[in-house]
């Protein structure tokens, strides 16, 4: 959350000479982030981040405290100057009758103004309202508004003449319940929300978040019951949130305000009103504290902040950091610190890592020492193979492909391209569009998007990421997988596969399934599968088995110093022959042959009919010279087993 | 017989000259001075030759051997040196490319914040991308309903929840690496990076609903956050360049205690102050000391091992290398060739 404050309303909080430059510079680096300032007229306008742990510095005199903290680490004097404000007079004229029964609220405050003279705030008031990015509406309203920036308690007024019955109960909604807030906008509560009850059932406020048409002041007003109370921030959150009305008072509100700020924003409000409004107190103080604030102590042990800090600090200096921001040390033992947390750290401040943060914002970050730790390396690494991962992904680079990184979440019409059903998909609750409705299953949808989405050309993509498959009662598994698309031609996608798994060392084979798709297999195994997808081409392997079968190096083989035989040999197949096997068959009929390689295919014009196969054979032995006469009877092999096996005849003679 | 000799040598020296190519000037010492070359056929003859007339001509063709072989070693040297030449030859013409692969931007980065990571002893692990409530929030000290719940725009899964692990959830950070490695390893120490997708509800211009964070976790005795500093200094100037130091500043986080948010020296400007960074100073991420709620959830007792943790965007760091100010990160992900192919 942000907070805007100019430097001068700044200053009546804080002494000073820092410049507004160095004094955001300063804070930024110890406390909350100034994200700019900015100079506006004569004065200079400040943009704080102020993170939601502390809520007590949403407001001008939160910021000039954690400065008065901050700025003397610099170097710079500066001192927090307390609100020194006047006791309430009381009066008697005028009652009301609070009841929090079910101590819904902390803290609840009240007390009735009279005389009020309804106009416009003076100049001041207006511009830095204004400045804070807030409207100026008029002296009463804008009273609330200031004391909120100023104080940090969000602040309420009623017209006290329009509470009819003069009663304000406290009660929990039920469902259904209807609500006009002050900008005449109606609300079904969802029930079980913090409201005020005036007897009669009527709802008239939503306290701590907005308040409702039928009691704030309006023009006429002349007595207004001021009233302020510290809320329940899990209620503020859940009514807020429900309701999407997202006020000032709501954001503060539901991160937990300081019950001990209730008092201080009564009476500055009170001085406010009677300043601009001519107003008078006209009632007693209404001041219903359920349960206030227990005194805190963290005891912290003083090695534990030099370790953390890694610096040998002094008892001395931690104590003085910690005494501007109200830490006040109340013991001190020889290796302890007991430290009492004000009341505006309550919340946030709980266990000794707190008070190691405090000591080492204010101390400074950027003061201490940068260095990489001495202590051991751990060995004992995950199943894991992230090496060979990216050695993939750069052979296949290397290779000419193309890397994709394509969205895990698909929407239906990809899901159903997948080989499972829709309804077999983990699904998003609650997804940001259809386009991101399901976790996918299948890598290749989405590549039959990519090539259908880029133009024409030449287009050979990978990836490596994981699919999802839902399991009962257990986390889905998620599969790594491995995909290469392309919209060339079957044989250089497959070419690409067997690069790669020649690149592992594996032996695999195709195996080809009806309606054009192939098994990749080893062995017994199935690695994955190659397969035609509207006109384009897919190879898709499961990767955790790929990595871990395959052989770093290879099965190293001596070269022979013997000259090779190389010969082709032509053989005569049926149209429909699956040719790997047959190459298979060749290659092993004998010791001698290193090598076969389909040279040339030569089909009949018409292309039916028998074909022709051209086979380069490579023979080699590793103890010898080879002489022809040793071939002749590795020939004969291979030509009956073709014959047997294949009905294939050899062109010419042996 | 001399006179034959003397021609030999001068044909020889002759072609020699106007030899040009390292393969000719071998043809020719092979026709020359080869087993069956003309010099050898030449002193076939000797043994027919008169026993006195023998020795002056064996010195001669000794001396012709010598000479040639030696103008042919010369010839070689002088053809070994790329030497002037003044035939016209096109040197500007397009080169024949092979073909060209891109690996995708993120893996570029994710590889070299990977090798960064590892030469300090870091192991990089994979955590579920889809995991349990349990280890996303709860126990990083954020429990059901908790309002800090609200800044990571999470994405359920459409499944009843796990009886104590909770919900189902697309994970919003690798942070839920953590109380996973602590439960993997047991013992300290831990020296991890968790880097993978995670998924928030949010796309546009600088967000997109898959993107990748990477995580690390560091536990051990005594570790503070002069560690961190130094871990992230070192990582500032590796990624980005010489010159880049790391800032942290304080935040809230609830699984770290304290808690910072991380700014490295602006690459664009080098920390001058620019209209990209203003300050000089860029934001990257968050960081922290891990909370002792953390490490108690991760089975580590907190009074005997301290641990700091930072995680950040992999396309945030890529976005802040010089040149690479994508303007909307959302292209990383749509598969466009014109694009992918600048990598």
């Amino acid at each position: 959350m942000n907070i805007l404050i100019p430097h001068s309303w700044l200053l009546e909080y804080l002494e000073t000479k820092a410049p507004p430059k160095k004094l955001a510079e300063c804070l930024s680096l110890c406390g909350p982030s100034f994200e700019s300032v900015n100079r506006v007229g004569a004065d200079w306008i400040y943009d704080i981040e102020v993170t939601t742990n502390r809520v007590d510095l949403m407001s001008v005199m939160g910021i000039a405290r954690e400065a008065a903290a901050i700025l003397p680490q610099f170097g710079i004097k500066a001192r927090f100057k307390p609100p020194v404000l006047p006791e309430i007079t009381k009066s008697s004229q005028f009652k009301i009758n609070l009841t929090d029964s079910n101590r819904l609220c902390q803290r609840i405050m009240a007390v009735v103004i009279d005389n009020i003279n309804l106009g416009p705030s003076p100049e001041k008031i207006r511009r830095r309202l204004e400045a804070t990015g807030m409207r100026a509406l008029n002296n009463t309203i804008d009273v609330t508004n200031y004391v909120m920036r100023e104080i940090g308690q969000p602040t309420h007024v009623f017209d006290y003449d329009r509470l009819k019955s003069k009663q304000l109960i406290l009660r929990l909604s039920k469902p259904g319940e209807k609500i006009v807030s002050l900008e005449n906008k109606s609300y079904k509560l969802p029930g079980g929300d913090i409201v005020i009850d005036d007897g009669s059932g009527e709802i008239i406020d939503l306290p701590g978040i907005i308040g409702t048409a039928n009691s704030v002041i309006t023009p006429k007003t002349k007595r207004a019951l001021l009233f302020l109370e510290t809320n329940d921030p899990i209620k503020m959150r859940q009514t807020s949130m429900t309701l999407g009305i997202r006020t000032d008072a709501a954001t503060l509100n539901e991160k937990g305000v300081d019950p001990e700020l209730a008092p201080i924003a009564l009476k500055r409000a009170v001085q406010l009103i009677k300043e601009l409004t001519g107003g008078q107190v006209a009632s007693r103080v209404y001041d219903i504290y359920h349960k206030p604030l227990k005194t805190k102590t963290i005891n912290t042990p003083l090695q534990l902040i030099k370790e953390r800090l890694g610096i040998d600090i002094s008892n001395k200096k931690i104590t003085s950091i910690l005494a501007p921001l109200g830490l006040k040390s109340q013991s001190q033992s020889k290796d302890k610190l007991l430290i009492a947390i004000p009341s505006w750290r309550h919340k946030d401040i709980n266990i000794s890592e707190d008070i190691v943060e405090e000591v080492a914002r204010i101390y400074g970050y950027h003061r201490l020492p940068s260095e990489i730790m001495a202590t051991p390396i751990p060995t004992n690494y995950p199943d894991e193979n992230f090496v060979l991962e990216h050695q993939i992904k750069t052979w296949l680079a290397g290779m000419g492909l193309m890397e994709l990184y394509t969205n895990s979440l698909i929407n239906q019409p990809l899901a159903k391209m997948s080989q499972f059903k829709v309804t077999d998909h983990l699904k998003i609750k609650n997804a940001l569009s259809a386009d991101w409705l399901y976790l996918r299953r299948s890598l290749i949808p989405s590549h039959w998007q990519a090539i259908k989405n880029n133009p024409d050309g030449k287009l050979q993509f990978f990836e490596i990421a994981h699919v999802y498959h839902p399991k009962k009662n257990a986390l889905p598994q998620e599969e790594l997988q491995l995909i290469i698309s392309s919209n060339q031609d079957y044989l250089s996608l497959k070419g690409i596969v067997e690069a790669l798994l020649n690149k592992l060392h594996l032996e695999f084979t195709f195996q080809p399934q009806p309606n054009q798709w192939a098994k990749i297999t080893l062995g017994k195994k199935t690695l994955g599968e190659i397969k035609t997808l509207d006109q384009n081409w897919v190879a898709v392997l499961s990767l955790k088995p790929l990595l871990q079968l395959s052989r770093r190096y290879p099965r190293y083989q001596a070269i022979s110093k013997h000259p090779a035989i190389i010969e082709d040999l032509t053989f005569t197949l049926s149209e429909q022959t699956y040719i790997a096997p047959v190459i298979a068959t060749i290659k092993k009929a004998d010791r001698l042959i290193q090598q076969v390689r389909l040279a040339k295919v030569f089909k009949p014009a018409n292309g039916a009919g028998r074909h022709n196969y051209t086979f380069t054979l490579t023979y080699q032995s590793r103890r010898q010279s080879l002489k022809t006469t040793e071939i002749a009877p590795v020939r004969k092999k291979i030509v009956s087993r073709l014959a047997n096996k294949y009905a294939a005849q050899l062109v010419g003679k042996i | 017989m001399q006179n034959r000799l003397l021609n030999l040598k001068n044909q020889a020296i002759a072609l020699i000259k106007d030899i040009h190519t390292s393969k000719e000037l071998e043809e020719l010492r092979m026709s020359l001075l080869g087993r069956r070359g003309k010099f050898n056929d030449l002193l076939k003859e000797l043994p027919k030759l008169r026993v006195e007339e023998r020795q002056p001509v064996g010195r001669m063709a000794n001396e012709v051997k010598q000479t040639l072989n030696q103008l042919i070693q010369e010839k070689q040297l002088q053809l070994n040196q790329v030497g002037p030449s003044n035939k016209f030859f096109d040197l500007t013409f397009p080169g024949k490319l092979p073909a060209i692969g891109h690996l995708h931007p993120i893996s570029q980065a994710i590889e070299e914040i990977t090798h960064i990571f590892e030469r300090i002893g870091f192991t990089r692990v994979r955590y579920p991308e889809i995991d349990w409530d349990w280890y996303v929030f709860e126990t990083l000290n954020m429990p059901e309903d908790h309002p800090a719940r609200d800044e990571w725009e999470t994405i359920f899964i459409d499944t009843p929840p796990h009886p104590t692990k909770g919900k189902l959830v697309l994970t919003t950070h690798t942070s839920n690496g953590q109380v996973r490695e602590m439960e993997r390893v047991k013992t300290p120490p831990i020296r991890m990076l968790n880097l993978g997708k995670c998924y928030r509800r949010q796309q546009d211009a600088t967000h997109t609903v898959m993107f990748h964070q990477f995580e690390g976790l560091v536990v051990d005795k005594h570790i503070n956050i002069p560690h961190l500093k130094g871990t992230l200094d070192y990582f500032g100037r590796e990624f980005f360049g010489k010159g880049i130091k790391s800032r942290i500043r304080p935040f809230n986080f609830r699984f770290t205690e304290p808690s910072f948010e991380v700014d490295f020296t602006c690459t664009n400007c080098r920390g001058r102050g620019c209209r990209f960074c203003k300050s000089g100073w860029v934001e990257v991420g968050g960081a922290g000391m891990v909370h002792p709620d953390v490490l108690r959830a991760g089975k580590i007792d907190p009074t005997k091992y301290s641990g700091f943790a930072f995680g950040w965007g992999v396309e945030r760091v890529l976005r802040l290398k010089p040149g690479l100010n994508i303007a909307d990160i959302r292209i990383l992900y749509n598969s466009n060739v014109k694009f992918l192919k600048q990598f």
